[in-house]
């Protein structure tokens, strides 16, 4: 994504997506050893 | 104003980078769940614990090559500690008295010798590239191919490619374009003959660095999987069946560029090609290119001859490293400046290559597979195509890295000719800008569009794979 003065809104948008989507894939990651690990 | 319209900047970058460093770390977690998804899916009993852990890492590899969250040579180094830190466990667990031999093996890919061998390359080309032996050789044989644009465009790829040869493909193409650009700039932006020079130079950059074990990573993987299985395969044997490979590529890649790009001029002036350094006269100058000529000289009699005088390739390569550095060439500055990280993803990749085979993964599949009966025709198709289509999206290395260690345990006759394919086919991926670092470095110029590669890479995609095939079995069959 090529941000612009035009889209800053867009782009903290998705930023805040991006956080939400990490904290997702850390869960499903931490599950995973967890389940590994049990 | 000039204040808010930099804080402006400033702010916009500082979300820019906010986004990608976000996307990399998304991508490297969607590596991690991968590499654990494929794993769980793929494991079962007859696996032991050391297996699995390789599978893993060679799960996450992949991710991590493909999506580059992290850069390849870090992949590289992550293999190793991965490798230390996780079978360094489990041996400790079976065997706690001898748990450091075991994993010793996959540490020492630091000194092996196509390491070493590459390493003597690397030193080569900086000095070639430092006293400007690799410009003067460009001037000296260009004039040689007249002033038809399409003899220029041929001597210039010849050169290309037996420059890298010896020197990094990336290195040989951004000498080349630096050298033309002026002219290209004298063109018109959409002149088929700019293109032409464009595309052909990075092309043959790519296909010439098939020629010798040094002229890209891939070819060393090639052979050093197959001297750890027994198959001593040195520098000589390999410039056998690679060299005409290689000339041939970019002859055909030639002809096909010049029909599609058609020259409008019949002929060019060379005077681009004479502006002259300033140091270039002088009389120390003169000596320390003769000299370095020497050296490259030398090393490469002493490494096609390895079979006579019976001194291993990378003992040879010692040689290069102490004269260019005792006589001043190479500054340890200049040593800062080399391609470490290039060493770094070769040695990773061998541990990986190693552990694969090692651990007993890759023959566990194997025999899976062998079960079916697979054409050994069939397969090394398979393999070409599919390095090819591999390499256009991740490191050559890699590609190779991955796909050598399984595809030289699948067949149990003719070992070599796999490896040699599967090595030989990375260097003909030329589909995208991101193809290879040569490819980049064409497209930065601004003067080509994406689109410009794919003519390019689908002639190297198809032709490629079936020269290297055709060749490689040919030479087979006759040695």
């Amino acid at each position: 994504m090529n941000i612009s003065t035009e889209n800053v809104g867009e782009a903290k948008h998705k930023i805040e997506k991006q956080r939400k989507l990490i904290i997702l894939l850390s869960v499903v990651i931490l599950s995973f050893t967890i389940l590994y690990l049990l | 104003m000039a204040d808010s319209r930099t804080a402006s900047k400033r702010y916009m970058y500082k979300i820019q980078r906010v986004v990608d460093i976000q996307q990399k770390i998304i991508y490297f977690l969607l590596s991690v769940i991968f590499a654990f998804g494929l794993t769980y899916l793929l494991v079962n009993p007859a696996l032991d614990k050391a297996q699995v852990y390789v599978m893993f890492l060679l799960f996450l590899a992949i991710g991590l090559w493909i999506t580059e969250a992290v850069p390849p040579f870090t992949v590289g180094l992550l293999i190793f500690g991965f490798l230390v830190f996780a079978l360094g466990g489990y041996y400790h667990e079976i065997d706690p008295a001898n748990s450091a031999k075991y994993v010793q093996k996959y540490v020492q890919t630091w000194s092996n010798s196509v390491i070493w061998l590459m390493l003597g390359g690397f030193f080569m080309a900086e000095a070639m590239q430092k006293v400007g032996l690799d410009r003067t050789i460009f001037k000296l044989t260009i004039s040689k191919f007249g002033s038809k644009p399409r003899y220029v465009l041929l001597g210039i790829m010849l050169v290309t490619a037996v420059f890298s040869m010896i020197m990094s493909n990336t290195a040989t193409t951004a000498m080349m374009i630096a050298a033309v650009l002026p002219f290209i700039n004298t063109l018109d932006t959409d002149a088929p003959f700019s293109k032409a020079l464009l595309i052909g130079i990075p092309a043959a950059a790519s296909l010439g660095g098939m020629g010798t074990i040094i002229g890209s990573p891939p070819n060393a993987i090639a052979v050093e999987a197959l001297n750890s299985h027994g198959i001593a395969f040195g520098f000589l044997e390999w410039m056998m069946v690679a060299f005409p490979i290689a000339i041939i590529l970019v002859f055909i890649f030639w002809l096909f560029l010049i029909n599609k790009y058609v020259p409008k001029v019949s002929t060019i002036d060379l005077g681009f090609l004479k502006e002259v350094d300033e140091n270039s006269n002088s009389r120390i100058f003169m000596l320390k290119k003769r000299f370095v000529l020497g050296v490259l000289l030398l090393t490469l009699v002493l490494w096609l001859t390895g079979n006579i005088h019976g001194i291993p390739a990378s003992a040879v390569s010692l040689l290069p490293i102490m004269l260019l550095t005792m006589f001043r060439i190479v500054s340890s500055d200049d040593v800062r400046k080399l391609p470490w990280d290039t060493l770094m993803l070769v040695a990773g990749g061998l541990s990986l290559g190693l552990a694969i085979k090692e651990t007993g993964l890759a023959e566990y599949y194997v025999n899976l597979i062998r079960d079916y009966n697979l054409n050994f025709y069939a397969l090394v198709v398979v393999f070409s195509l599919l390095t090819v289509i591999l390499s256009n999206f991740m490191s050559n290395t890699a590609t190779a890295t991955i796909l050598i260690p399984i595809a030289i345990i699948l067949v149990s006759s003719n070992q070599v000719v796999l490896p040699l394919v599967i090595g030989l086919s990375a260097s003909a991926a030329l589909f995208l800008p991101i193809s290879t670092p040569p490819n980049a470095i064409a497209f930065s110029t601004g003067k080509l569009e994406q689109k410009d590669f794919r003519f390019g890479g689908i002639v190297a995609g198809l032709v490629g794979p079936v020269i290297i095939i055709a060749i490689v079995l040919l030479l087979m069959v006759l040695i």
